[in-house]
């Protein structure tokens, strides 16, 4: 018994032989009683495994178990899918409050500490310093086209003082010293710094 | 696709999933049983199987769930296999329907041997005779579940086979005697 017969026994079997093969396969098992005898051992073998395949299903209740298992888990999924999807929702919100707050951040107004705003086509009609009883005289302003003049308000806004310059170079030279006094003092106050001495 | 439709769609594959496993399931634990053996509980293969499948359920057809569910549960169990040795599980099926005491004797340790036997084939040799004796899938269908060629595959049950006749080989002779007798 060759291999070759042995593997054509075994697809006649498993009915995989072409229509030509298996008319071919028929006559020679019929007429050669060597490859008959195989067949029928092989037929005999089969019928041990179709045995132990039965024996191999599985009982109702392990059906019944794996069904409630897998529907357990399905459950268990289902709900975290839900949770990841608006998860996503609320991180997607999240993200986009936090961007907002950066763009603002970032893009915020440099308030005071951009100096003073120079106001060129302004004219001050009647400069006039009003006393004032705080020292924090935060606000400046440029006013005057042909003359330049720095307004000196204090925190409601109220002009305090008018000083009017020759020039745009003086003028700016006067808002930095009072920037950098007005900074040094409040270096002072803050406890901060101890003050040696100073150009004022 | 509308939220509607994606909705509806969801909903039918969902339909289509969890009746396909009702269906298939019995079969599934059985090709898992004889795959892994006692090596790895069949449940646990059935199960991840079908969990990894829902995961990914939108992209496959759920109105021809047999040839994937059977790949997805093969794959499970040969990965089960490769990985670190399991213990072993306790076998909780009955050993067969026959009709006598002694009957049932015989068949019971007709069912051992072969168990025995086929236990020590090669995992892809007895993966392919499962599916070729049990499911009686062709040897296209083997396979594609088993990601290899035809020839491949006959070779593969030829060899398991012919393993099997010789390691039954003395079983084999001795039933057929006491036949005769």
């Amino acid at each position: 018994m060759t291999e070759t017969d042995l593997d054509m026994l075994e697809m006649y079997l498993d009915d995989a032989l072409s229509d030509r093969d298996l008319a071919e396969a028929a006559r020679r098992i019929a007429e050669e009683p060597e490859l008959a005898t195989e067949l029928a051992l092989m037929r005999v073998q089969r019928e041990m495994r179709r045995e132990y395949f039965a024996s191999i299903e599985p009982t109702e209740a392990g059906v019944e178990r794996l069904l409630g298992r897998v529907d357990e888990s399905l459950r268990r999924r289902s709900s975290w899918e839900r949770q990841i999807k608006w998860g996503r929702i609320g991180i997607a919100a999240a993200a986009c409050i936090a961007i907002g707050f950066t763009t603002g951040y970032v893009g915020r107004g440099t308030g005071r500490t951009g100096g003073p705003a120079v106001a060129q086509n302004q004219q001050v009609t009647a400069p006039t310093v009003v006393a004032s009883n705080t020292d924090d005289h935060d606000h400046i302003h440029f006013v005057g086209k042909v003359t330049p003049q720095v307004q000196l308000t204090d925190d409601n806004g109220r002009v305090i003082a008018v000083q009017p310059f020759e020039s745009m170079d003086k003028a700016n030279e006067f808002v930095n010293d009072i920037q950098t006094w007005q900074d040094r003092q409040r270096q002072v106050q803050n406890g901060n710094v101890l003050l040696m001495g100073g150009k004022f | 696709m509308s939220e509607h439709e994606e909705h509806k769609v969801e909903s039918t594959t969902a339909q289509l999933f969890e009746r396909a496993v009702e269906q298939h399931s019995r079969r599934l634990l059985a090709i898992a049983r004889g795959i892994v053996g006692n090596r790895a509980s069949p449940e646990d293969v059935v199960q991840q199987a079908i969990m990894n499948l829902y995961q990914h359920r939108a992209r496959y057809d759920w109105n021809e769930p047999g040839p994937l569910l059977r790949r997805a549960v093969v794959n499970e169990a040969l990965r089960l296999l490769r990985g670190p040795k399991m213990s072993m599980v306790q076998d909780d099926h009955p050993s067969g329907s026959s009709e006598t005491p002694v009957d049932e004797m015989v068949a019971g340790e007709t069912v051992q041997q072969v168990r025995a036997a086929i236990d020590k084939l090669p995992e892809h040799f007895r993966s392919a005779l499962i599916l070729c004796e049990y499911e009686n899938m062709s040897y296209d269908q083997i396979a594609k579940t088993l990601n290899a060629s035809i020839p491949q595959v006959k070779t593969w049950l030829f060899r398991g086979r012919r393993q099997l006749a010789e390691m039954l080989k003395d079983f084999v002779e001795g039933k057929r005697k006491s036949a005769v007798r």
